[in-house]
């Protein structure tokens, strides 16, 4: 592909340019893409229902490199939580769009919460007047708790790294929400590493977009560590979004919830796959999965593929997947008590993602948001 | 702990009381895996166009087939193997096999049983597969494949009688070929896939059934696969058509000698359902798995699909796969027609070093069209055993339900037990519900089974078989009777 | 009333993640006796009768356990089931998709084998089990279900009896069979142990409650306590706890 052979020159030529403290931040990534390239021939099977070339696009080589903005209750973060940015080297990057974002960032920020802490008030992570490539990482120190609050509303394209690394004992809640830009090709990777003892809770909502795509791998590395996922997917008109989420269970005793309701309206495509990976380390593993999908168009589409790859005996592992419309019954209901066939399609649909809005994030408001990209 | 032993050698009289570390594996030779030692014409191993057209010469086919399988072989030759399954297996030299062997005493064609070489009688009787009427299993018509041929067909005249056709896939092209004409390679494309490809070029012999409109076929039909010559490759194709309101049940029993080497099993089934009818499809597939360290085994590569091509069709497919090294495969329905069935009931069963990633697809095209798939994976040693399976909505399949059950069972630390399914509905009338679980046999059942005097393997292959219920109730009676012994032989030693 | 030892446990120790739980019990049961153990919870009763019937997860640190005078603690759980030991689970276990039916005939062949004897033919069997079930107020639907597949709680302990009653064991321990019963249940569970109860066999109660005991008379009465028997006497120590409590006896333990 042509185009792709472009886009990388143009990609190498532009980050190996700049400043030498920037090339030096990138200097893994920008080697292995030279050496490697980009696979956009390729058929991946993670990439089967939205194309990786979809997220390659010229839009991300502009030149702006704020980074989000960080406050917790609308000020500067307290003494006991650090915001540095870091223009250390990186690594090289696995996975081929995270080279792509390590390959043009300006610097990665660190948000480093002392061991400890309890904070009253959540972080806030804020990307309207963040460029198209940022990277930031949360540290949660051994027992201590935190909420972070991170809003995906940038304008334009998006190529969005976040990192979570989780000591022992400590409880983080990511409230989540990825929305706006429908006209923008958008891709967000979430890697959290939970330790031992320690639990995750994720709130994960997000609309499809031109197309969007939010990746999630959560590693549950230490003894009794724990996570729980809540999210929705949205998708109206000729939108598409894909969530893919890992769990992977390396540690004796640890633990998974996932729940993701998908509603795909218009002549959206909504693609859930979520997975559930123990390894020989994971004895004793419990992980569940629910994953329900509203179909509310004869021009829209759902794909669903929980998957589930288990290497050790003694685990409680389970999943379940359903498919289908508004229940008949309930319309009918609805109706007859003279609720005419628009509301009570409304309240169901509703109904449907509320089941899968947790009370934090109704407070936050995710919810009014997300049925507001529901309107048609 | 009290009463840590080692297992006694002949019985379990004082025995570890740890139940877990159950891997400890006991080995017990294949029951199928001598050799028949017979002349064979056997063509030197490699494949090129003149080993299709000698295959075809052999077979006394005409042009049309031969352009076919030509067709298939050279779009073939620029097929990559696929690479996406959960298995692992060095790259196959596809010509350090041989593509066509037949025992010599078959070239003249036998006319009737007495003809048929004694030797190769006794190899199917020595399989429990007797090929005189007289002997035979009663209400059982079976046609036995021998590595490149078909042997012979029983209760050929009773079939006739009914009108049903049931005869081995060479002498279906000799005798019909309109029919074959007509429907070979329209469910199965012969560029479809890799190994559907390579069978379209140089598939050898199989079975062809006929059933008429309206009539319900007297008999259970099955074939009898069996693999003997080395290094040879079985690609035998076969076809069913089932016309509008007729109904047959098919069985397959699959078996191979015990060798170091691996040898490769390529096959397609095509089955076509027309409007009212129904196809039953069972098979027990029981080819060599490979010893304890994954030495030797066949890798069985089997491309399986049906077409519910009529409206109020329906197709099922029943499956218990306990042998082979390597097993690819995906029986499948497309479901055209309105009000439409298909179904998938599964037992894969893996010990040792064995590999299975198997499962289905069902495609729905037409309205109210009705699947179920009920999937059981039970794996032991260190084998890997993966559920595939696709489900696909159609924006035309309005109305249309799909159920999938999906459990996995695992018999020791050191194997893995994986689902894959995709679902894809573009259709908000439809309801698609999947549900999957993992579990183990677990000590306290153990424990349950041993105070009340079960010895420990008894009392494994009792819950698998258990586990297993829904699917056996599927199988005709004998075969669901056969099955749940097969499923003990394939479990034996795998617990400690 | 003392006749040649049936079941005979000495100075048994006995240890659960290193926490001792047993500590030095001794008890002999004779041929033709019934005795009821009885304690406070975490006395250890559950302890023993999973240790006799050689459930993992258990450490016997020093002691004796003896059927008929064979060593039963180096033998495999259905080797002691051969010898004659039945345990009636406190929590019985589910097994899906094997049929009671199926269970039962399997553990009576067994039984058979290890007998030498013939197994029974499937149609004395089935007359054997419907004769069994309908005493215990079992329907025929019921064994057909899965092994304790979604049963109520009485039909769990029910099903414990019946088995009990099909394999016919020499000495049967049961734990807590009692509890979770109503009164009507416990009636009929109460009535299938006394018709198993024999000059030949032998029984161990174990329970909480003296009301077992109003309808299964016993010849002795124990209390356990942190681990060993405090107290043992006849029918009317049972009756002495249950006025009294467990108090007196186990602040001395």
């Amino acid at each position: 592909m042509a185009t792709g052979q472009d886009f990388l020159a143009r990609l190498l030529q532009q980050a190996t340019s700049a400043e030498s403290t920037r090339v030096r931040v990138r200097a893994a990534n920008i080697e292995s893409l030279r050496d490697n390239g980009l696979p956009l021939e390729e058929r991946l099977e993670s990439f089967k229902y939205t194309p990786l070339a979809r997220f390659v696009v010229d839009d991300l080589l502009e030149e702006r490199f704020s980074p989000p903005t960080i406050t917790v209750a609308n000020a500067a973060p307290p003494p006991e939580i650090t915001v540095e940015h870091s223009i250390d080297p990186l690594p090289a990057d696995h996975h081929p769009l995270a080279r792509i974002n390590g390959s043009l960032l300006a610097g990665v920020v660190y948000v480093d919460v002392a061991p400890n802490t309890h904070l009253d008030y959540p972080i806030e992570i804020d990307y309207r007047q963040a460029g198209p490539c940022t990277r930031v990482c949360v540290r949660a120190g051994d027992a201590s708790r935190c909420e972070i609050v991170e809003r995906h509303v940038a304008a334009g394209v998006a190529n969005r790294v976040t990192r979570v690394d989780i000591g022992s004992g400590a409880t983080v809640a990511h409230r989540r929400i990825e929305l706006h830009a429908a006209a923008h090709s958008q891709w967000a990777l979430l890697a959290v590493d939970v330790g031992a003892a320690s639990h995750y809770e994720l709130d994960h909502y997000m609309a499809a977009a031109a197309p969007r795509r939010s990746e999630v791998v959560i590693d549950l590395t230490g003894c009794g560590a724990s996570c729980e996922l809540t999210g929705a997917v949205i998708g109206n008109e000729k939108q598409i979004g894909d969530l893919q989420v890992q769990v992977n269970h390396r540690a004796t005793d640890t633990r998974s919830r996932q729940l993701v309701h998908a509603i795909a309206a218009g002549q959206s495509v909504l693609t859930f796959n979520g997975r559930i990976e123990i390894d020989a380390r994971g004895d004793g593993s419990d992980a569940t999965l629910t994953s329900r999908n509203l179909l509310l168009a004869p021009t829209a589409r759902v794909n669903a593929k929980p998957e589930l790859e288990i290497h050790t005996r003694n685990v409680a592992c389970s999943h379940g997947a359903t498919v289908g419309q508004l229940d008949p019954q309930q319309l009918f209901y609805l109706r007859s008590r003279g609720i005419d066939d628009l509301t009570a399609r409304r309240l169901l649909t509703r109904a449907f993602l509320l089941r899968a809005i947790t009370p934090r994030a109704q407070a936050l408001g995710f919810e009014a948001e997300l049925i507001a990209h529901l309107a048609p | 702990m009290p009463g840590r032993f080692p297992l006694a050698p002949d019985r379990a009289d004082v025995a570890d009381n740890r139940t877990d570390d159950i891997d400890r594996l006991i080995e017990r030779p294949y029951r199928a895996g001598f050799v028949t030692d017979i002349d064979s014409d056997t063509l030197p191993p490699g494949l090129d166009e003149d080993v299709i057209r000698a295959i075809s010469m052999r077979k006394g086919e005409p042009d049309w087939l031969l352009d076919w399988r030509l067709g298939a072989y050279r779009h073939w030759r620029a097929m990559p193997q696929p690479a996406w399954a959960h298995l692992e297996f060095p790259a196959i030299d596809f010509d350090a096999i041989s593509y066509y062997s037949a025992p010599r005493s078959q070239a003249n064609r036998p006319k009737s049983l007495a003809e048929v070489d004694p030797q190769l009688l006794a190899t199917y009787e020595k399989l429990g597969i007797p090929l005189h009427e007289r002997a035979a299993l009663a209400g059982v018509a079976v046609d036995a494949v021998f590595d490149s041929v078909s042997i012979t067909t029983t209760f050929k005249d009773k079939l006739a009688d009914a009108g049903v056709v049931f005869c081995s896939f060479s002498e279906a092209v000799a005798a019909y070929p309109e029919l074959v004409r007509r429907y070979l390679g329209t469910v199965v494309p012969p560029r479809d896939n890799f190994y559907a490809t390579l069978n379209s070029a140089v598939f050898s012999d199989g079975s062809f059934v006929y059933v008429p409109a309206g009539v319900r076929c007297p008999m259970e039909l099955s074939t009898y696969f069996r693999i003997n010559a080395r290094n040879t490759g079985q690609f035998e194709r076969t076809l069913i058509v089932a016309e509008p309101g007729a109904y047959v049940s098919y069985l397959e029993g699959c078996t191979a000698p015990q060798r170091d080497e691996h040898q490769l099993h390529a096959a397609v089934v095509e089955l076509v359902a027309l409007d009212d009818a129904e196809i039953k499809y069972s098979t027990v597939q029981n080819w060599y798995p490979g010893d304890a360290e994954g030495r030797g085994g066949i890798y069985n590569f089997v491309t399986k699909r049906g077409a519910c091509i009529g409206r109020r069709s329906k197709i099922s497919w029943t499956q218990v796969e306990t042998g082979s090294a390597i097993t690819w495969k995906y029986p499948s329905v497309v479901l055209r027609g309105d009000d439409s069935i298909g179904e998938f009931h599964s037992v894969a069963l893996t010990n040792n070093r064995q590999q299975a990633d198997t499962g289905t697809k069902m495609i729905h095209l037409g309205r109210n069209t009705k699947s179920t798939i009920v999937s059981k994976g039970i794996s032991a040693g260190r084998s890997q055993n993966s559920y595939r399976g696709l489900v696909r909505i159609a924006p035309t399949a309005r109305g249309a339900r799909n159920h999938t059950q999906c459990d996995s069972l695992l018999i020791g630390d050191a194997c893995g037990a994986h689902t894959f399914p995709y679902i894809e509905s573009s259709q908000p009338s439809a309801v698609v519900e999947h549900e999957a679980t993992t579990s183990k046999v677990s000590d306290d059942q153990l424990f349950l089974c041993r105070s009340r005097g079960i010895d420990p393997e008894k009392a494994v292959s009792m819950i698998v078989n258990g586990f297993c219920k829904e699917v056996f109730r599927e199988l005709p009676m004998e075969f669901a009777v056969e099955a749940g012994k097969l499923l003990e032989v394939s479990l034996e030693g795998a617990v400690g | 009333m003392t006749s040649r030892p049936l079941l005979e446990i000495v100075d048994l120790h006995v240890t659960v993640a290193g926490k001792p739980i047993v500590n030095g019990l001794s008890l002999t049961i004779g041929i033709g006796e019934v005795h009821a153990l009885m304690g406070p919870n975490g006395s250890g009763k559950s302890t023993l009768t999973n240790v006799l019937a050689g459930r993992e997860g258990y450490e016997v640190v020093a002691g004796s356990a003896r059927l008929d005078g064979r060593d039963l603690l180096p033998l495999s759980p259905e080797a002691r089931a051969h010898l004659g030991l039945f345990l009636a689970f406190q929590y019985p276990i589910e097994i899906p998709g094997v049929s009671n039916m199926e269970f039962l005939k399997a553990a009576l062949d067994a039984r058979q084998q290890s007998l030498g004897s013939e197994p029974l033919s499937t149609i004395d069997f089935m007359k054997r089990v419907r004769g069994i079930a309908t005493e215990l107020d079992l329907s025929a639907e019921f064994l057909k279900r899965g092994v304790n597949e979604g049963f109520s709680g009485g039909e769990k302990k029910r099903n414990e009896i019946l088995q009990m009653l099909m394999l016919e064991p020499r000495m049967a321990l049961l734990d807590e069979t009692d509890s979770g019963l109503d009164i009507d249940a416990l009636k009929v569970v109460a009535a299938g142990v006394n018709r198993y109860r024999r000059e030949d066999r032998g029984i161990l109660l174990v329970t909480h409650y003296q009301r077992l005991l109003d309808h299964i008379v016993p010849d002795f009465v124990h209390v356990l306590a942190g681990g060993r028997i405090v107290r043992s006497g006849d029918a009317s120590l049972a009756r002495e706890l249950e006025a009294r409590g467990y108090g007196w006896l186990t602040d001395a333990a």
